[in-house]
């Protein structure tokens, strides 16, 4: 089981500098992602998912500090490796792709040479031609027709769904054994997004590549992901596998997410449920439970102290007072 | 995918579609042509004296007539022009390479090194341009061309601001941070990716940088601080056609007319590029 595992993140703790005061924006995270498995962070804005995967890049700002924490892929430490090693094991090894398709491509190359470059930067023999050829090959791999015209054109002439196909042939070239895809279908209509989760899901069967899924739509979470990790305020709320989550869901922070999810099916036209308050201030997080500002079922305890991690079930954790180890609710 | 336009194909179709632009351009190749060109196919050289001639008109010989030592306009204006000109380009292009690498790694490296580079350049840029010319050719050695390095100094600080501020905003692009993240090293897409993205700017600023120069160089040159007679140069042709703008206007119009002609084309078709380059690598 322990081979298993390609990521392993523990204790991450990542503050910034600010003019307001230091951001806490990840405080202690800790998850793992399995080979062949999509793991999903679950979270809203500023709950610190989108910066904990760019730790593991080694693409944080400058502002940001790594205070304590391990990142370790395939038993490599990351955290602290030379640029050179991490330049090496970007795009090769762990691959990933953006929020926006509209601006992940630089508008005054062709696709074809954007694609050229990923292969020639990693393995620098290779000829122009023969990397063009294979990117274009990529290309019509993403199911995209004319892939020679596709990659003879600039990026502007390409659609949003069209863009982000061509971002994940790139990250996918060297064939890494881990995608990191931050809100990848943010940007896109929903039948767009459809077709790119479709993409990642049979890419992901082709080549047994891991995916971490950093997203804030639940639909997409049941969609694609085995194992969800869900985020709030720079803590794990709970994290479990997508049955876990969905159906016994354990923190009430999950509980009120989900929700929150718009229904297709409901019957009566009731108004969205939405959770009362506004999202944690990391410049200033309390001392107890992040969640305890805004959670209905907060008691003295969760505002003095941090809840431990409990385990709830078969690889299912969460951390709230509310939970005993190994059982069920007991508030 | 029905547009296979490259964004430089685009910039030069919308540039020509420019009647000014065409018009400007066409000019300064013209201006060139006779500066660097016509030299080669010239009677007389810029130095040849022959008082029998002296202050004469127009003449099949002598098309645009003869200066007060007899020596042929024609000779001396294009003579002047190549020094004026090749002055101009050589301060620019010292300028440019080294205002647009400290730009470059200033606004894409940032942080201490922006700080002190910045800092430098903003010391530069209070120092008048004219003066520090002034100053060169007098602790360099007068009459040797040292005040092209006081052009090419007091140029730097305009370059490096400006392609700072672009490379900056380029820098904050997703698309940078993409390059990174497929494994682009810090290097590769400041070379690749930063400079690219720059270039529209760095080109109309060095178009801007050749008109400012110009004007500065004549200036020194009519102040007897530049290129000094009896080696001609637009501006120094412009000072010993003073003395007679009232009996022979021709000797004072003609090297202004030439400096105006080329700052101001200089100064449509950076206007030009602008609007054409603006629309580059834009999509909406």
């Amino acid at each position: 089981m322990e081979n298993d595992v390609l990521l392993s993140v523990s204790g991450l703790r990542i503050s910034f500098r600010s003019p307001s005061g230091t951001v806490r924006a990840v405080n202690g995270v800790s998850y793992e992602v399995r080979r062949g498995e999509v793991m999903g962070i679950v979270g809203e804005s500023g709950s610190g998912k989108s910066v904990s995967a760019y730790a593991l890049m080694g693409l944080l700002p400058r502002t940001a500090r790594i205070e304590s924490g391990s990142v370790r892929f395939e038993g490599r430490e990351l955290l602290g490796l030379p640029e050179r090693e991490m330049e090496n094991l970007r795009g090769s090894e762990i691959g990933m792709i953006f929020q926006d398709p509209m601006s992940s491509l630089d508008p005054v190359f062709r696709i074809g040479d954007i694609l050229s470059e990923v292969i020639r930067s990693h393995e620098p023999r290779v000829k122009k031609k023969e990397a063009w050829a294979r990117g274009v090959e990529m290309l019509r791999s993403m199911g995209i027709r004319d892939a020679e015209n596709a990659a003879r054109s600039y990026q502007s002439s390409l659609s949003g769904g069209m863009r982000q196909r061509v971002m994940i042939a790139a990250s996918l070239l060297l064939r890494p054994k881990l995608l990191i895809a931050d809100e990848p279908t943010t940007a896109l209509d929903v039948t767009i997004q459809d077709q790119i989760i479709r993409l990642l899901r049979e890419e992901k069967e082709k080549s047994g590549m891991s995916i971490l899924f950093i997203t804030h739509n639940f639909g997409i979470v049941a969609d694609i992901c085995d194992r969800v990790t869900v985020m709030y305020g720079g803590h794990v709320m709970e994290s479990g596998t997508v049955n876990d989550i969905f159906y016994q869901p354990a923190h009430p922070y999950t509980r009120a997410l989900l929700r929150a999810v718009p229904r297709v099916d409901s019957s009566r036209r009731e108004p969205l449920k939405t959770i009362e308050g506004q999202p944690v201030d990391a410049t200033n997080l309390p001392a107890g439970c992040v969640f305890s500002t805004r959670c209905v079922h907060c008691g003295g305890l969760c505002r003095r102290e941090q809840p431990p991690v409990r385990t709830v079930g078969h690889e299912h954790t969460a951390s709230c007072w509310l939970l005993t180890e190994g059982g069920a609710e007991n508030g | 995918m029905k547009n296979e336009k490259s964004p430089r194909s685009r910039a030069v179709r919308i540039f020509f579609s420019d009647p000014w632009s065409v018009a400007a351009t066409a000019v300064l190749l013209l201006l060139v042509l006779a500066c660097f060109v016509l030299p080669f196919f010239l009677k007389y050289s810029y130095l040849d004296t022959d008082f029998t001639i002296k202050l004469q008109g127009p003449s099949a010989e002598h098309p645009l007539g003869t200066d007060l030592l007899g020596r042929d306009m024609v000779a001396r204006l294009a003579y002047g022009g190549r020094f004026t000109l090749g002055i101009t380009a050589l301060a620019t292009v010292i300028a440019a390479v080294i205002g647009g690498v400290l730009g470059l790694l200033s606004g894409y490296w940032g942080g201490r090194l922006d700080f002190y580079v910045m800092r430098v350049v903003d010391a530069l840029s209070s120092i008048p341009s004219l003066f520090l010319a002034i100053v060169m050719e007098c602790a360099l050695g007068w009459g040797q061309g040292n005040f092209v390095y006081g052009l090419a100094i007091a140029a730097i600080a305009p370059f490096a601001k400006i392609v700072r501020a672009a490379a900056l905003d380029v820098a904050g692009n997703e698309y940078i941070e993409a390059s990174r993240a497929l494994g682009a090293s810090g290097l590769q897409v400041m070379r690749r990716h930063v400079l690219h993205n720059v270039l529209p700017v760095f080109i109309i600023q060095i178009v801007n940088c050749l008109a400012d120069t110009l004007i500065i160089c004549t200036i020194l040159g009519y102040m007897q601080v530049g290129i000094n007679p009896p080696t001609p140069e637009w501006g120094n042709l412009f000072h010993l056609g003073k003395d007679y703008i009232r009996s022979i206007p021709r000797l004072t119009f003609l090297p202004v007319a030439a400096i105006v002609l080329t700052t101001v084309s200089l100064n449509i078709v950076g206007n030009g590029l602008r609007d054409s380059l603006s629309t580059t690598g834009g999509d909406r």
